[in-house]
């Protein structure tokens, strides 16, 4: 009795509720008649916030083992009778950690509680509603606005080391760039980001979010809290809702924050010395333009260095909420920019957020609300993640012989005489020629990167509007109808122009033409659900159930013209070209619908046993009508062991065990037309006699009839724990997720004769284990809280379509695919030859050769030459050799956070790591023997004189080592995100100058990296999906030091 | 109670308008600007326009990335290297070279794949077109040449080949490999029906000379019969084309213009894949199916460090290199050599400009099929790499004439072989051949090697021969295994009635 009452107190939502009235009626009854029938020892005192020092109203404060009791007052007083001298007595208050107390030898208490980050009583958002976190059933990880650390650009980035089971990789460090989250792994072999919800209303992507918005991050990890998002819901689902004001609270908060970034990592290239040496070494002497080691400069030029700056960061917000009774509201505004630690402004990013968060109570039974927000944001880029055209990728393998620019009095006789005949070579702002590699030695796509970098002229803007509005209907109790309209519209500008230059004989531009292209999405969404909550006894039942609606359109309008009539910024749209005759126009629309019907029935008995299941029902547009309709069901349920009376463990106040299984759909994978066949004219042409396009209908895919949704399949089991009077807490998850069906590329057999459509082929199947330990304590002004949250995890591919062996992913410049997808292996793992050393002389390759049964003539290797692991014995080494030699994905994750506060002072550390990947080193050029290489192939290369190496000889350039083991690396790291040291100015002083709150922090983020990745970063992601792991030169991710001040008035 | 009426009409109101929204109609979407494959090739245009992406297939060297059937075919044989930055450069094209061909290879995926797309496209005309206007009826019959023509470089590069002439019901629809006498009856049942409906090459206008015409159509069907080894039906079929020289066909006074574009679907020219210079340039240029340029020309043009002086050659990116075999095996006297290759010296020479040997050269640059400034342009902004529009010259009259040849050589006709093979020399400004017996044939192998340089012809002219073990035996090729390609894996993979590999893989 004393334990429910005790809980019924504490509980916000169950104020209402008959139950709580009577328990609390009886618990003051009690209470009353303690005080009637004893009157020994008596105490006072006043508990405040340990943290802000305010006092606290209504904390229960009991004496253990009696059921006496009693509640502060107004100024957090309260005095009371305890019966004996060496009673303890149990503070107690919603929110806060409770805390026992000795009353021994005390009369006078002054008594700090602790905020409780890790709530279980709090309410948190759920798929179609809200419920308490005691009462969860399913796998989730919560991310609060406390979390969200003030310095974080991204809401996405708010989740990286956050929460368990997530992985976050940034596709780029370049300011703007997008971040892969996957939620327990790749589940599909596709896109595997997880559906976002914001404010009940989807959206593709949460670029447009200003962190400082965000109330919560809700990711559901399981298939029993995703499945009711059913045909979306297999790669997790991430709930955030933004911030309401609060009623009878007007306020205004505004953070200002400055920030410096720098690049953390420079690669060990070979100096000039070093190149010339190895490039006599690998060519023939009278190569044109091969440089003389004893002529060059000894370091020549670090590129790195001319592409690498340090670049200012800002970040703005104000925010002003408040409410009445009736109502609340939330309106902000925040601006940003950031430019690139490479590219400076070239690499830039503005974004300008605005919203409006409303709601009304218009009548007992009705309240209307809205969410408006509007974004505008502008990313200039640079070529990256590009094996061919990237500025990074030109930087690593440009040749360290050429100057960065030569003034026009000192140039090579090489660059006068393309002058003089005519070529665009292109200076800098001080009108110094870029210098080109003499006599045009290397040559390609890879050029001098200040060249690269000055052609590349890239933006894109971008124009998002998210809404959503919504009606409450509560006509009776325990009764809620809700119905939202959301919209979703996203204007996009891509627009760019290349100007004329010559950086060598094959890569030139002699005109300048313009791009522009226009991109527009448009989605509704219309969901109408309601839920219902009913009570028998100790029984509790919710039922909710709904239905949706939701049309997704998307036109795109394409242009290139040319030439351009002036090579200036200004003149880089379509109208200021010197003809029409050259223009290409190109668009299309592409519509989507989909509606859905789904429904819940929440149960538990005391808070105790907890039962859930949950049904959808998806129809889309996107299958034929064999397949339109997929049902998703799961079932969860929960026991809270803690609360039976056997349980003795006191030191454990809670312990929960759960258990689900559900399924859930993925289409993210899938475009329009896919399961019927149609004749499309789109770009087909074919030059007549006349030499004039004519057009020609082609049939567009083969058709595929059976189309069906992808499905994941996932079993989960949890714990959650809190012991120390919740000090310590533990959560613990074990999950099988199989996702069957994957939407993949068909393989039909090629003579059928067409493009393939999707199919349903392969399964992949993630295991893993989450594990996330915190403990929060204080000690008189000292808080601290330290947390560990660790992720175990296995991705393999766990079935494939018998007519395909392997389907291929993504490919190296000229050396063709790199990763596939197969069975047995981890999705997208690296293929290529594994190598068994080097050849040290014919002495041993005769042996070798012999030992293998070598018996194809053609394969002649020589000294120096990359020995290839012979996997098959077919008597010559092919393809057929290669095997896995790596993977991107990573066995272990974990992520760790320390908040301390001592008075004034608030420090933070923030680690993340990820360990067991690899990454391929893709900035190499197997066709392009000219370029730079890291300083490994030269300090281990084999020579004649040294002839136990690990590297091949200098003119080695095949594929046994651009496409062999040799380029993979481990991309393991354990990185300090944030080290941030905040002091809020004392309360007392605050008042005077209006202030309600001000702190000022410095914070050090991705500033210390532990890898022995070679590259610029370990953190290699792409924008591509099957091209994780493979870096071309990745922009890294910079490390800042950032100033910062919040004031709230 | 008024509240609770006055709820339930929203509710049930808000139900029932979802439940409208969400009727049957809500999940149907009209696929926009694409026609419903049920009801096209109805009209002319639509006929046209199925047709012309058939025709597209004859050019489409991007289908799966680099992957010309025209270099393709060249590879494995001794006028060319493949050439490039290095072993690495393009793997595909550099396997096929050295012989390391295997069923994954990319290329060769790839030159089945486009045979079999343009094999779909003309099944679905065939099947689905009628015969209800001249126009329609003319059109079938151009399909019907060009599933010949498709299946016909399956068989020769593949042997026994799935004949499909059925679109598949299903994606896991398998369909057995036909016997290659099986498939050369379709080619030469289809090659009939063509002949019959198509016109001589002379009746089109000049619009469409790039469809194939009534001696197209006899050429293929001698070649077929050649490479069936029915000799006396080959004649037939060639005399067929022969007896129209003069009117329909002949041979292009100039041997150095024959695959220069001023030389297009002239009257040698009996069978092209056309390119076109579109203004193209970094930004918009596709790489895919679509690209209309002839972007391999720019792949095949020599790599720096090049000067091409008053040339008119134009630096590419190395691949295709000649070789020296191919020099050698030109009579020093013969004018073809300079219009086919040319020494490094020559170049400095004759031209003043220079070359540096890299990957695969032999200190020789091709001049046929070459990265001819004139054969692109850099105009309004255009990139000169990305703009030749030099055509592929897939049957030539030359190459019937020799194919004749042949014919009359193995029934021991060695005069009329005479004739047909002189006629070609003579235009090279050779003396005439008065050879008989096996050094005929052996002149006639000759002949060919050095007329027919760099048309992808060489390779299965010496593995019909039996000679390539002979030429070929130092660069890796393997008797018993390499006169035909292997099936790709995706075919023995994805076609479950597909049958054993190619002996040898």
């Amino acid at each position: 009795m004393n334990k429910n009452s005790h809980k019924s107190c504490k509980s916000h939502n169950l104020h209402k509720s008959k139950l709580h009235k009577s328990l609390f009626s009886t618990f003051l009854l009690l209470t009353l008649c303690t005080f009637s029938i004893s009157a020994a020892n008596s105490i006072k005192g006043v508990v405040k916030d340990a943290k802000t020092n305010e006092p606290l109203i209504g904390v229960t404060i009991q004496v253990e083992g009696s059921k006496s009791g009693t509640i502060t007052n107004i100024n957090g007083g309260f005095s009371m009778d305890v019966p004996t001298s060496n009673s303890v007595i149990v503070v107690s208050y919603i929110g806060y950690i409770s805390q026992k107390i000795s009353a021994t030898g005390k009369s006078d208490f002054i008594i700090n509680l602790i905020e409780d980050n890790k709530n279980l009583d709090e309410v948190v958002v759920v798929g179609y509603g809200t419920k308490k976190k005691s009462l969860l059933t399913g796998a989730t990880s919560s991310v609060t606005a406390a979390d969200m650390t003030s310095s974080v650009l991204r809401a996405e980035q708010a989740l990286q080391g956050k929460a368990a089971g997530v992985t976050v990789t940034p596709q780029s460090g370049a300011p703007g760039s997008g971040m892969k989250v996957k939620i327990r792994g790749a589940g599909s072999n596709g896109s595997s980001e997880p559906l976002y919800i914001v404010d009940g209303m989807r959206t593709g992507d949460i670029n447009f979010l200003a962190p400082s918005d965000i109330e919560s991050m809700e990711v559901l990890k399981d298939a029993a809290s995703s499945a009711i998002y059913g045909a979306e819901g297999a790669n997790g689902v991430v709930l955030i809702k933004t911030k309401a004001g609060k009623k009878g609270q007007a306020k205004i908060d505004l953070n200002v924050q400055f920030g410096t970034q720098s690049i953390s990592k420079k690669p060990s290239m070979m100096n000039s010395k070093q190149y010339a040496t190895f490039m006599t070494e690998g060519h023939a002497a009278n190569f044109p333009g091969l440089p003389n080691p004893t002529n060059v400069d000894a370091i020549g030029t670090n590129w790195l260095d001319q592409i690498a700056e340090n670049a200012p960061s800002q970040s703005h917000s104000l925010t002003i909420s408040g409410g009445s009774d009736k109502g609340t509201y939330m309106v902000s505004a925040g601006y940003d920019k950031q430019d690139g630690v490479i590219g400076g402004s070239k690499a830039s990013f503005e974004r300008i957020t605005t919203r409006v968060n409303l709601s009304q109570e218009v009548k007992p039974w009705l309240e209307v609300g809205a969410n408006i927000a509007f974004t505008n944001s502008k990313k200039s880029s640079i070529t990256e993640d590009d094996g061919f055209n990237g500025v990074i990728n030109s930087a690593l393998m440009m040749d360290p012989t050429t100057k960065p620019t030569y003034s026009p009095t000192q140039l090579t006789t090489y660059m006068k005489g393309l002058i003089a005949a005519g070529n665009t070579l292109l200076k800098d702002a001080n009108g110094n020629y870029y210098g080109l590699s003499d006599n045009n030695f290397l040559q390609g796509e890879l050029m001098n990167p200040l060249i690269r970098m000055a052609i590349d002229k890239g933006i894109y803007t971008d124009n998002k509007l998210l809404t959503s509005q919504y009606l409450n209907l509560k006509p009776f109790k325990n009764f809620v109808f809700t119905s939202r309209v959301g919209l979703d519209l996203a204007f996009g500008n891509y627009n760019s122009w290349t100007p004329s230059y010559y950086a060598n004989s094959r890569s030139l531009n002699t005109a300048a033409n313009v791009t522009s292209n226009d991109q527009k999405w448009s989605t509704w969404l219309w969901e109408n659900f309601a839920s219902y909550n009913y009570k028998i006894g100790e029984n509790n039942i919710t039922v909710m159930a709904g239905m949706s609606a939701e049309k997704f359109s998307y036109t795109n309008l394409n242009t290139n013209s040319g030439k351009m009539i002036k090579e200036d910024d200004l003149f880089r749209y379509p109208d200021y070209v010197d003809s029409r005759k050259n223009d290409i126009i190109g668009g299309r629309k592409e519509v989507k619908s989909k509606n859905s019907y789904f429904g819940r029935v929440s149960y538990d008995y005391k808070g105790k046993y907890m039962l859930e299941g949950t049904l959808r029902r998806d129809g889309s547009s996107l299958f034929g009508s064999k397949n339109k309709y997929g049902t998703f069901p799961s079932i969860s349920g929960g026991w809270v062991a803690s609360e039976e009376s056997f349980w003795k463990m006191e030191k454990i106040n809670f312990m929960k065990v759960r258990a689900s299984w559900g399924q859930n759909g993925s289409l993210s994978n899938l475009g329009v037309d896919q399961y019927r066949s149609l004749i499309t004219t789109t770009g087909i042409e074919y030059p007549n006699g006349n030499n004039v396009l004519i057009p020609g209908a082609e049939p567009d895919l083969l058709a595929n009839a059976e189309l069906r949704w992808e499905t994941s399949e996932q079993i989960d089991l949890g714990l959650d724990l809190k012991a120390f009077n919740s000090k310590l807490y533990f959560t613990f998850d074990a999950y099988r997720k199989v996702t069957k069906d994957l939407l993949t590329p068909s393989t039909p057999a090629l003579s059928h004769g067409n493009d393939a459509p999707y199919w349903n082929a392969g399964e992949v199947t993630n295991t893993g284990l989450e594990f996330m330990v915190g403990y929060q304590d204080h000690k008189s002004d000292f808080t601290y809280d330290v947390n560990v949250n660790l992720s175990l995890m296995k991705n393999e591919v766990t079935g494939m379509n018998s007519a395909v062996t392997r389907i291929g992913g993504s490919s190296l410049p000229t050396l063709g695919n790199l990763t596939y997808m197969e069975l047995g292996q981890p999705i997208y793992y690296f293929r290529g030859y594994q190598n068994d050393g080097i050849f040290k002389n014919q002495a041993q390759i005769d042996a070798w050769k012999t030992a293998n049964k070598i018996t194809d003539a053609t394969y002649k290797p020589v000294p120096g030459d990359p020995i290839v692991k012979n996997n098959v014995d077919d008597g010559t080494i092919s393809d057929k050799d290669m095997a896995n030699i790596g993977s991107p994905h990573p066995d272990m994750i974990i992520g760790s956070n320390i908040t301390l506060g001592y008075k004034n002072f608030d420090l933070n550390i923030f680690m993340q790591g990820s360990f067991g990947q690899e990454n391929f080193l893709g900035f190499a050029r197997a066709d392009n023997a000219e370029t730079n290489k890291l300083t490994k192939f030269y300090d281990n290369r084999w020579t004649a004189a040294n002839n136990v190496a690990s590297m091949p000889r200098a003119g080695y350039n095949g594929e046994y080592l651009y496409k062999s083991d040799l380029m993979v690396e481990s991309g393991s790291y354990l990185k300090i995100r944030q080290i941030q040291l905040g002091y809020s100015i004392p309360k007392a002083l605050a008042k005077k100058v209006l202030l309600s709150k001000a702190r000022m922090f410095v914070s050090l983020n991705d500033y210390f990296t532990f890898s022995k990745y070679s590259g610029l970063d370990p953190e290699v992601g792409s924008q591509n999906n099957n091209a994780q792991g493979i870096d071309f030169g990745i922009y890294p991710v910079s490390k800042k030091v950032l100033f910062g001040l919040s004031l709230s008035f | 109670m008024k509240k609770y009426k006055l709820f339930k009409y929203l509710l049930i109101s808000g139900l029932a308008l979802t439940a409208t929204s969400c009727s049957k109609d809500f999940l149907e979407i009209a696929p926009y600007g694409k026609s419903d494959t049920g009801t096209y090739y109805s009209t002319d245009t639509e006929v046209t326009y199925a047709l012309t992406a058939a025709y597209d297939m004859l050019h489409s060297d991007q289908l799966q990335g680099w992957s010309s059937p025209f270099f393709i075919k060249q590879l494995p044989g001794d006028d060319t290297n493949c050439g490039g930055g290095g072993e690495s450069d393009q793997s595909q094209y550099q396997k096929i070279d050295a012989f390391k061909w295997e069923p994954e290879n990319a290329g060769i995926r790839a030159f089945y794949s486009i045979n079999y797309y343009g094999i779909y496209r003309c099944n679905q005309l065939i099947n689905n077109a009628k015969a209800d206007t001249p126009l329609k009826k003319r059109m079938i019959a151009e399909a019907k040449f060009l599933r010949a023509y498709f299946f016909f470089e399956l068989t020769t590069a593949f042997g026994d080949v799935p004949l499909r002439l059925q679109a598949a019901s299903t994606l896991t629809e398998g369909i057995a490999r036909s016997p290659q006498a099986d498939v050369y009856a379709q080619v030469v049942k289809d090659l009939n029906d063509a002949i019959v409906d198509l016109p001589n090459k002379s009746e089109y206008a000049t619009v469409d000379r790039f469809r194939v015409s009534k001696q197209t159509a006899q050429a293929l069907l001698g070649k077929t019969y050649l490479f069936a080894k029915d000799y006396p039906k080959a004649t037939i079929a060639f005399k067929a084309v022969i007896d129209k020289e003069g009117t329909e066909v002949a041979l292009y006074p100039d041997f150095s213009k024959i695959t220069r574009e001023e030389t297009e679907f002239d009257k040698e020219s009996l069978l092209e894949a056309s390119f076109i210079s579109e203004n193209k340039n970094w930004g918009n240029a596709n790489w895919d199916r679509n690209a209309d340029d002839n972007r391999h020309l720019q792949l095949w043009g020599p790599r720096g460090p090049f000067v091409s002086g008053t040339s008119g050659i134009r630096e590419g990116w190395g691949f295709n290199p000649p070789t020296k075999k191919l020099y050698d095996a030109f009579d020093p006297a013969d004018p073809r050599r300079a219009a086919t290759i040319i020494s490094k010296q020559e170049l400095a020479t004759n031209f003043g400009g220079s070359f540096t040997d890299g990957w695969e050269t032999e200190g020789y640059i091709r001049t046929k099929y070459q990265t001819y400034s004139a054969e692109t342009n850099d105009q309004n902004g255009n990139t000169p790499e990305l703009n030749f529009s030099t055509n592929w010259r897939l049957i030539r009259y030359a190459d019937v004439l020799l194919m004749a040849a042949e014919a009359y050589q193995k029934q021991n006709k060695d005069a009329e072989a005479r004739t047909e093979m002189n006629k070609v020399r003579a235009r090279a400004g050779m003396p005439a051949i008065t050879a008989s017996g096996d050094a005929l044939f052996t002149a006639i192998v000759k002949e060919r090697q050095v007329e027919l340089a760099y048309e992808g012809l060489r390779f299965w002219d010496l593995v019909r021969w039996g000679l390539a073990d002979q030429e070929l035996k130092n660069l890796g090729f393997v008797k018993g295994k390499h006169e035909h390609f292997p099936i790709p894996l995706d075919e023995m993979n994805g076609n479950s009635l597909i049958g054993s590999q190619n002996p040898g893989y």
